[in-house]
């Protein structure tokens, strides 16, 4: 008598082979996932942090020379803001666009807008302006604010 | 009397299911393998990239509460809130954090390795010891950290920039006279 295995219980063993090979690759590969969104969000935090720095920096720039506008923009709208290390100065560019960070993969936009009044697009007569600095990596997005006052040390 | 048939399997089937009983072990195992492998290599960079976090999160703190910045391209030398004297600065392939002559390492050597230490910062327009402070401070201090994020299996390489703008920047008087 020729007694084999049958064809379903050749496919049932495969199969029992296969889902645990392919738990443990799935397993294998979440757990590289999960430090590469550690690390993408860590730097993604960042980039958005030094945004508003720089958004504060500016703020105070103005205050050390008297110029104006007092916030570094006198219109409400969406900037680029960097910093060059060779001119030691901040770079204030008007952009629809999220612009390049210095980080690839990473964008940042930044958003002036009136506290007080949204919809008030001169910033000079403001007396707080609130910033959104946004970050764009991947098809992720992270965004941070803070509102600057019109604050001098002689006031 | 009923005969008893006396039926095993064959040297050659023997060897097949032994072969394939070992190839589908060392599959197994060595995804296994890599399995654990990624999972050491994600909890030590997480280990490590917390280790450096909590170090660069001090210096930022200390910088932005900080005043009488002055920087050089590999160190910065400040009072911090308490105007105590604060040096941070390279040594070897870690920060040291100065505070009072008392120096302790940022970092720990076993889970971070800093390659890179660098500061830029602004230009301020005074310079006269007449100026009130706002004149002469720094507006914005930014440092640049390459480090290398140690796991057991690799290293993983980071650049981080941090900017700061100091909060006392934009006072008459230094905080700490």
């Amino acid at each position: 008598m020729n007694k084999g295995f049958t064809l379903v219980e050749l496919i049932i063993s495969l199969g029992v082979l296969v889902l645990s090979v392919v738990v443990l690759v799935g397993l294998s590969v979440s757990y590289l996932s999960i430090l590469n969104t550690i690390r993408t969000r860590y730097l993604a935090l960042n980039i958005a942090q030094e945004g508003i720095e720089l958004a504060i920096a500016l703020r105070n720039k103005q205050i050390e020379t008297g110029a104006q506008p007092w916030a570094g923009v006198s219109t409400a709208g969406t900037y680029c803001l960097s910093f060059n290390t060779n001119t030691k100065r901040i770079i204030v560019e008007s952009s629809s666009q999220p612009c390049p960070t210095g980080v690839s993969d990473y964008r940042r936009l930044i958003y002036y807008s009136d506290f007080e009044n949204p919809h008030n697009s001169n910033l000079e007569n403001a007396t707080a302006t609130r910033v959104i600095s946004e970050v764009y990596f991947g098809k992720d997005k992270i965004q941070l604010d803070v509102v600057l006052t019109k604050w001098h040390p002689h006031q | 009397m009923a005969s008893t048939s006396m039926k095993g399997f064959t040297l050659l089937e023997s060897i097949i299911v032994l072969a394939l009983f070992v190839l589908a072990i060392t599959i197994a195992s060595q995804v296994y393998v890599n399995m654990m492998s990624s999972a050491i290599i994600a909890q030590s960079f997480q280990l490590g990239l917390d280790n450096f976090r909590f170090g660069a999160e001090k210096i930022w703190n200390e910088i932005k509460n900080g005043s009488d910045f002055r920087a050089g391209l590999e160190g910065i030398d400040f009072k911090d809130r308490h105007c105590r004297d604060i040096t941070v600065y390279k040594s070897g392939y870690n920060l040291n954090f100065r505070i009072n002559n008392r120096i302790m390492p940022l970092f720990d050597n076993e889970l971070v390795k800093v390659n890179s230490f660098r500061i830029y910062t602004d230009q301020p327009q005074g310079g006269s010891a007449d100026d009130p402070y706002y004149k002469i401070a720094y507006k914005l201090i930014v440092i640049e950290y390459q480090i290398e994020i140690k796991t057991k299996k690799m290293n993983i390489p980071l650049t981080i920039r941090q900017t700061i703008a100091p909060l006392n920047s934009v006072l008459i008087d230094k905080p700490c006279r």
